[in-house]
């Protein structure tokens, strides 16, 4: 009788929780997409929306902020709020005398920032000035400090002056610029009003940031692509840090648009109704640094090119990552124009990794499995990112795979930030990830000489001259035929020297409402919200 | 209230001591508040260095703490390194989401812990008690973020009653849209503790049940309702009331995982940030208000045995 009593007593609980929160019965939860409101499940809280503040990637700011230029869905860049891009062939671009340059911008007439304000010139030059000086602190002055002086002899055309020939000067204005009849004489390190509700010149503005919940974007009246742009009235970016939270999110019906799903969610995705999984070749590419700083057998190109063929990539990528993303086998991807594939290629081969271990005095002379030389045993740690459970997949297949070859690998796990200072240090073997490659093919930072950490993030610490020659002077190849040219020839000497082991692309998957017309996704990290304005969800 | 007043004094060293060790601490960590920026191809060293001045990292890390100090108790908690914006500020906007949070899990915690408690000990050894035992046992082991995204996949994803994550619905402003986010993530944080409180009170009443005075008070021939409610609870909840007051301390600095797992917009969302990106300033208020709040319930739980327990007053 009084177990009845007890258990009834337990069961009204239970009732009374669920039944005081249960809104509606059974199916998708979440209102479909519509014009009227989009629903994007995004990985993190911004910082700032401020672009040359912020660290993170800046899709929300893609929908406020525009760029003289942006990357379409190949990597070309496009003009936005410049007429065209400049070059020399359109006479754009000139190379002065003293080994300097002038890049002039041509404004498209007739835009204004939200406020009403025409967008000018002097926007160009406030943005510039306010970079290069000591008293605001973006995230980064890449190319801004070559710059000299702007110049700005109408209200429409920008000249900006380099001290030097820069070859991804095409991009220096992607982030856009900052309002100068805002930002003039402010601190804006501290201009929270701006950063957190920027004025730009885009289909949307901040409508409201709800703090660790969501940013709300509303469509502005008067768009300069035409009053019927863009379609979609709301964009709603909810903040969810959680991946499998986001994903459930996106199955319920809850978000609409999950942008970089994790590849081993596909399955969970796939044949969810109404969502269709977006799969786009990346810019970036997984692979495995060895440092030749800390450990002295990659120093020798035989063992590094043995390690290279030890590693089975085909089979990685079939089972780890379900043929999702390709095996690549160099640093600049597919996706761009700079990209080659007649370079060397290291087909899994253990005979030829053995025979080249072998010639290079690595033998296993005691039988335990593990070659050794000089009485030390071929080891090395291989440190990854914790909590990433594909990159521990991969790791785990390469300690095995290396091991057939009498390799001993351990694999140390570790947390982002702490590995960010690892590698700034040098402080590590190999190491297991990839970078967020810039769209300008400039690929000098990754593997000159001279730009080791500090100065850079050559962290194989490789050393060729031959290899410095070419990066180096397609750096200052302004010209894009010729440019390729050398990046070519760059890129078949980086394959020769095999200093890191390239795994595969970083293959974007992004989760969009079949609904949804006009989406073409982004290999670059301008996102996939670069053509908001012309999407559209149609039943 | 003189006894209180000395108490709270007693604190300030002990808070002192303990600022010197979290700052040793959050320091120590490996990485920093630049080493998100290491990751950007278009940051230089040139820019990190810039970016180290003017955070005031690059000063030696006595010189670094004094001004932490020296801000810290008149009020200027410095700026969060992460949006640039003043430390309290962002400290108090989470404030209510996980008050709200905790009080709602504390609530239901105890309303499922103290009778569960209560007749696990009155029918010790019997079924009752061995089920609420096996119970307890099970819902102690739950991982609250495997639990917690168990929950989402069940009610959200199959059944598509509750939402999965979040505070609000973006135009949803009534009562019952709140309820609904909040149903998943206090359940889960009020299972956990309500298992352990329960085991707690069930040894509690046990051990005050065997004590001869309850034997005397059933020997007077009192109800065995007065008996077991006015004598063994009464003396029972003194030492639970201590464990839940300090649970709940830790609730509101430890529901990070829950926060995380549901999208929760409230402090524990915050730390996680903070700690990923070492935003040390933020941090140190965190975890200094965590031991200010330790510290303060400890203090009311204390004085609550004066008011609850006449012999401790004489």
């Amino acid at each position: 009788m009084r177990m009845l009593n007890v258990a009834r007593r337990a069961a009204l609980l239970g009732a009374f929780v669920l039944g005081s929160c249960s809104g509606e019965g059974g199916g998708r939860r979440g209102t479909g997409p519509s014009n009227d409101l989009l629903v994007v499940g995004y990985d993190r809280e911004p910082d700032t929306l401020n672009r040359f503040s912020t660290h993170i990637l800046e899709d929300v700011q893609t929908c406020v902020i525009e760029g003289l230029v942006t990357n379409d869905e190949h990597m070309n860049v496009i003009p936005v709020l410049a007429t065209e891009v400049p070059t020399i062939a359109n006479g754009g671009v000139t190379l002065r005398p003293d080994g300097g340059m002038d890049v002039t911008w041509k404004l498209r007439p007739g835009v204004k920032w939200h406020d009403g304000v025409p967008f000018t010139s002097a926007d160009v030059k406030f943005t510039v000035d306010a970079i290069n000086s000591p008293d605001y602190n973006p995230e980064s002055t890449d190319g801004f400090d070559r710059i000299t002086s702007v110049d700005t002899p109408d209200s429409l055309t920008a000249i900006v002056h380099y001290r030097e020939h820069y070859a991804p000067y095409q991009l220096q204005f992607v982030r856009g610029t900052l309002p100068r009849h805002v930002l003039e004489g402010k601190d804006i390190d501290r201009a929270t009003e701006y950063n957190r509700s920027p004025l730009g010149t885009g289909p949307y503005r901040v409508a409201e940031w709800k703090t660790g919940e969501y940013i709300l974007l509303e469509r502005v009246p008067n768009y300069w692509r035409g009053s019927e742009f863009p379609k979609i009235k709301r964009i709603q970016f909810k903040f969810i840090p959680n991946t499998t939270t986001r994903v459930n999110q996106l199955a319920s019906g809850e978000a609409h648009v999950v942008a970089l799903v994790p590849w081993d969610k596909y399955r969970d995705l796939k044949d969810v109704p109404g969502l269709t999984v977006h799969r786009m070749i990346g810019n970036s590419y997984e692979h495995i640094t060895l440092n030749q700083r800390q450990v002295e057998a990659f120093r020798d190109v035989r063992v590094r090119q043995a390690l290279t063929h030890a590693i089975d990539r085909e089979l990685i990528v079939r089972t780890i990552l379900d043929s999702l993303a390709p095996v690549v086998h160099g640093a600049i991807q597919p996706v761009s124009w700079a990209f080659t594939d007649s370079v060397r290629h290291y087909p899994f081969d253990t005979a030829r990794a053995k025979t080249l271990l072998d010639e290079t005095g690595w033998k296993d002379a005691n039988g335990d499995g593990i070659r050794e030389r000089n009485g030390k045993p071929l080891a090395f740690t291989l440190l990854t990112q914790a909590g990433f459970a594909i990159r521990e997949s991969v790791s785990q297949a390469v300690q095995r795979q290396l091991r057939d070859v009498g390799v001993d690998v351990k694999i140390q796990l570790v947390d982002g930030t702490a590995i960010s200072s690892l590698w700034f240090e040098g402080k590590f073997d190999a190491m297991l990830h990839w970078w967020h490659m810039p769209a300008d093919p400039e690929i000098t930072l990754f593997f000159a000489s001279d730009r080791t950490p500090p100065a850079g993030r050559n962290i194989n610490y490789v050393s060729d001259k031959a290899l410095d020659d070419l990066m180096y002077a397609s750096d200052r190849e302004i010209d894009q035929v010729k440019r390729r040219v050398l990046l070519v020839k760059a890129q078949q000497r980086l394959a020769e020297l095999a200093p890191e082991i390239p795994l595969y692309n970083v293959t974007r998957l992004d989760g969009v409402p079949t609904s949804l017309k006009g989406f073409k996704g982004n290999p670059t990290n301008t996102g996939v919200f670069w053509n908001v304005w012309e999407w559209e969800v149609t039943p | 209230m003189p006894a209180a007043l000395r108490r709270l004094l007693q604190a300030v060293p002990l808070l002192l001591l303990i600022s010197v060790l979290v700052f040793a601490l959050v320091h120590a960590a490996p990485g920093g508040p630049l080493a998100i920026y290491l990751e950007n191809p278009n940051v230089r060293p040139a820019d990190i260095e810039r970016l180290r001045r003017s955070l005031g990292l690059d000063q030696p890390l006595p010189v670094q703490y004094l001004k932490w100090l020296g801000g810290f108790v008149t009020g200027d908690w410095g700026f969060s390194f992460t949006d640039g914006r003043p430390v309290t500020a962002r400290l108090l906007e989470r404030l209510p989401a996980t008050l709200e949070l905790v009080g709602a899990s504390l609530v239901l915690a105890l309303v499922a812990a103290v009778p569960a408690g209560v007749l696990a000990a009155v029918r010790r050894g019997r079924a009752t008690d061995r089920i609420v035992s096996a119970v307890t046992i099970a819902a102690i082991s739950l991982p609250a973020f495997w639990f917690g995204l168990l929950l989402q996949l069940v009610f959200a994803v199959w059944l598509g009653w509750l939402p999965s994550s979040g505070r609000s619905s973006l135009f949803g402003s009534g009562i019952g849209d709140r309820l609904a986010h909040l149903a998943l993530p206090a359940t889960v944080l009020a299972i956990l503790h309500a298992a352990a409180w329960t085991r707690y009170l069930r040894s509690a009443m046990g051990n005050v049940i065997a004590q001869r005075f309850i034997l005397a008070a059933r020997g007077r021939g009192l109800h065995e309702r007065t008996v077991r409610y006015r004598h063994a609870l009464r003396n029972a909840l003194l030492p639970f009331l201590t464990v839940v007051l300090l649970d709940a301390a830790i609730m509101i600095s430890g529901a990070v995982v829950t926060e995380s797992v549901f999208a929760w917009p409230g402090l524990g969302g915050l730390f996680t940030e903070a700690l990923a990106r070492r935003d040390y300033t933020v941090l140190m208020a965190f975890l200094m208000i965590s031991s200010v709040g330790v510290i303060v319930l400890n203090l009311v739980a204390d004085l609550s045995y004066r008011w609850l327990d006449p012999r401790v007053r004489a």
